[in-house]
């Protein structure tokens, strides 16, 4: 078998990049994949009830769940709509939403008061101004764009600093979001987008297609790993992406990494691949069931443990002194009318409220409940009353429907700060095993009170806002006790300075076996209040860049 | 690219889709009075009848729901003969939008068929799951009829007022 310097487990945001960053410096490395390549071709014809509803590029919903408990111990599997095998990983699927962390994230007992002492809430051993220049070059290398200095309340970048290119079109409703919002003192601003506005790096601009979150884009206008830096990292001849290769356990020997076993067929035996190095990028959750299915040494019980989803919360409004959003023109300004949200609100990221003990918040995205849908998700998702929020039918769906192409809308999705607690984990069951034979992740979560009224605050706040707008409340979910997934998951193998208190050193390599280095969300020792893959991919190049063969 | 089968056959007795007809019309029943087309006119009860035909390549559920509704069909005509004493396929609207009420919270009584108790709830959201599919999604499904709903709702054209 061909010997590589690095092995990397997972060819999403992290693998990849590290894949670009370790071939750049010379290493010869093997990417192993689960899934197989896919081409635009792959995700045509755009069809939701194929794709979305009937989930056919996400892991079979039977055959490789994961096992939620719930706060009442009862185990339930769930479909991880999140994740995605197949080359490129979940960054084929997703709406590429790529803010940055900021110091508020990185240093939060800084910033947060009155930390509940239940919780363990640490400060990063980094800070934002280490992560800057990583975040530019994540920015540039996967092509996001954006516009800095639009609001205060933005991510803070270097003076003179812009993104490669200008952000997307904006969406029809985002003056009147804007206008509302400002009479509160809040900005609103365009996000930053892993979507071509423009022609860049031999990919197309978007079309406004309307399909994002859930699809594949067979234009390829969406930034992924594959046609991103996992494309450069094959144009150096030294990368080799090995696909229908699963990866069943890490092999290690006297606190040193060996390689990696695998399997190529689900019924097929296990073979082992060596090298001095292995990266594992495959998503907070399978990192640790892949640590513990491995026995990577834990003196402190720590793998696992201080897994965090981020605090959600959705809310939903019709107006109904505006008209809808948009139109059809091809020469508008505007996104079409099946284009994607636009806005972020970055004013509740901390909460200076004397009526509240709430300090760290979170933000929102913005979208319009009616244009940036598929027509399923658009109706089957909406709500019509507060009290009747879900599964809308009979006359009520009717008159929302009615709403829905009448009038103006805004739902808003909020990314809240989480409190870390020990015993929110993943483990491996002692039974379950998917089709390959590897024990299930089991994730017990409960949400911290903290969490539940965070939401239901920001969410007041919305309302207030909104309904001093004209908006009518439709839909408002805050987040409960209960979390049955998500796919901004993080912190199961926690990075930080002291050995007896994290998994992963300053440079995410394991304190118990050298050589082993993780690189998505796992490391993250608090899950932070945004979209976390952004903030991911910057600290890959900041952990491989510092590697010399 | 991805290539649906040909699917000319259905799966559902004519009983059945009159039976179908009449709770997808009460779950989407539209309005005439604002040009609303209904489940019905949007080719919902054909889409389902082509789903239920399919099999396991085109999604995994399929076999799960061919055994599904005929046995929800046959409970919820018993329920509806013993709260209305008619058959389901006669009920009125409002008939049979009480009838879903109860269903979808749980408040049928003895909800069976053959012996087998049936979950309700689920029973509910599979319906009303496949009858919002059945108005909206594309039209090489069987529903959404030369593109009825989605013209109405303004999908990837202006809204059109479609019933007179």
């Amino acid at each position: 078998m061909k010997k590589y310097d690095a092995i990397i487990v997972g060819s999403g945001a992290g693998g990849a990049t590290a894949a670009r960053v370790l071939t750049q410096k010379g290493f010869t490395v093997a990417v192993l994949e689960k899934g197989d390549w896919k081409k635009a071709d792959d995700f045509l014809p755009y069809d939701e009830l194929h794709y979305a509803e009937h989930k056919f590029l996400t892991p079979n919903e039977k055959k490789d769940p994961m096992i939620w408990v719930n706060s009442k111990n009862e185990e339930k599997p769930v479909h991880q709509w999140w994740l995605a095998n197949m080359v490129g990983g979940a960054t084929n699927l997703w709406e590429a939403n790529l803010p940055r962390y900021t110091e508020e994230d990185f240093s939060i007992r800084k910033f947060m008061r009155d930390i509940p002492t239940d919780t363990s809430m640490v400060d990063w051993p980094w800070t934002y101004d280490e992560f800057q220049p990583y975040f530019e070059r994540a920015e540039w290398e996967w092509g996001v764009s954006g516009a800095a200095n639009q609001s205060a309340a933005q991510e803070k970048t270097r003076n003179g600093y812009e993104y490669p290119m200008s952000p997307i079109k904006p969406h029809a409703s985002n003056q009147f979001i804007q206008d509302a919002f400002r009479k509160y003192g809040m900005n609103p601003y365009q996000s930053p987008r892993g979507i071509n506005s423009k022609t860049f790096n031999g990919r197309p601009a978007c079309p406004y297609c309307g399909y994002c979150q859930g699809f594949g884009c067979a234009v390829n206008d969406r930034a992924t790993s594959a046609n991103t830096v996992l494309y450069t990292a094959l144009e150096t001849g030294l990368c080799d992406v090995l696909t229908g290769y699963n990866a069943t356990r890490l092999i290690h020997e006297k606190g040193k990494i060996k390689g990696v076993a695998y399997k190529t067929e689900p019924t097929g035996a296990e073979q082992e691949m060596t090298a001095p190095l292995v990266f594992v990028s495959v998503q907070a959750i399978h990192s640790a069931r892949l640590f513990l299915n491995s026995q990577i040494p834990d003196p402190n019980k720590m793998i696992g443990h201080y897994f965090t989803y981020h605090t959600k919360g959705a809310i939903e409004f019709v107006f109904r002194n505006m008209p809808v959003w948009g139109n059809y023109r091809p020469d508008s300004v505007f996104q079409p009318r099946t284009g994607l949200g636009s806005l972020q609100l970055r004013d509740l990221y901390m909460i200076n409220d004397k009526n509240t003990y709430l300090s760290k918040g979170g933000k929102f995205s913005i979208y319009d409940p009616y244009t940036i849908s598929p027509p399923i998700k658009a109706v089957s998702r909406c709500g019509y009353h507060p009290k009747k929020a879900k599964n809308v039918w009979g006359k009520d769906l009717v008159e929302r429907m009615i709403e829905l192409r009448s009038y103006g809308g805004a739902s808003f999705s909020f990314t809240g700060e989480t409190m870390s607690m020990y015993d929110n984990r993943v483990e491996v069951d002692a039974i379950k095993k998917d089709d390959w034979g590897v024990p299930l992740p089991k994730v017990f979560y409960k949400h911290h009170q903290y969490d539940i009224d965070l939401s239901k605050y920001a969410l007041d706040k919305v309302e207030q806002i909104m309904t001093d707008a004209g908006g009518e409340l439709r839909l408002k979910e805050p987040q409960g006790l209960e979390n049955p997934g998500y796919g901004h998951n993080h912190g199961s193998l926690r990075a930080g300075t002291d050995e007896g208190a994290s998994v992963l050193d300053k440079d995410c390599q394991s304190w118990t076996v050298k050589g082993l280095y993780v690189l998505d969300s796992a490391w993250m020792p608090t899950a932070g209040a945004s979209n976390p893959t952004l903030t991911q991919i910057a600290n890959v190049y900041r952990v491989c860049e510092k590697l010399n063969k | 690219m991805w290539i649906l089968p040909e699917q000319k056959n259905g799966f559902l007795d004519e009983t059945q889709k009159a039976q179908v007809r009449v709770l997808f019309n009460a779950l989407q029943p539209g309005d005439a009075s604002r040009k609303v087309p209904n489940a019905e006119q949007s080719g919902a009860i054909h889409f389902i009848d082509l789903l239920l035909a399919r099999d396991a390549s085109v999604f995994e559920d399929i076999p799960k729901w061919k055994v599904l509704y005929p046995k929800a069909l046959q409970a919820l005509e018993e329920q509806s003969v013993l709260l209305f004493s008619k058959s389901l396929k006669d009920l009125t609207a409002d008939e049979a939008t009480s009838l879903i009420a109860k269903l979808e919270t749980g408040a049928l009584v003895n909800f069976q068929a053959g012996g087998e108790k049936l979950d309700q709830p689920f029973v509910f959201d599979t319906l009303r799951r496949h009858c919002i599919q059945g108005c909206f999604a594309d039209t090489r499904w069987g529903g959404n009829t030369n593109r009825t709903m989605w013209k109405w709702f303004g999908y990837q054209e202006e809204t059109k007022e479609l019933l007179k």
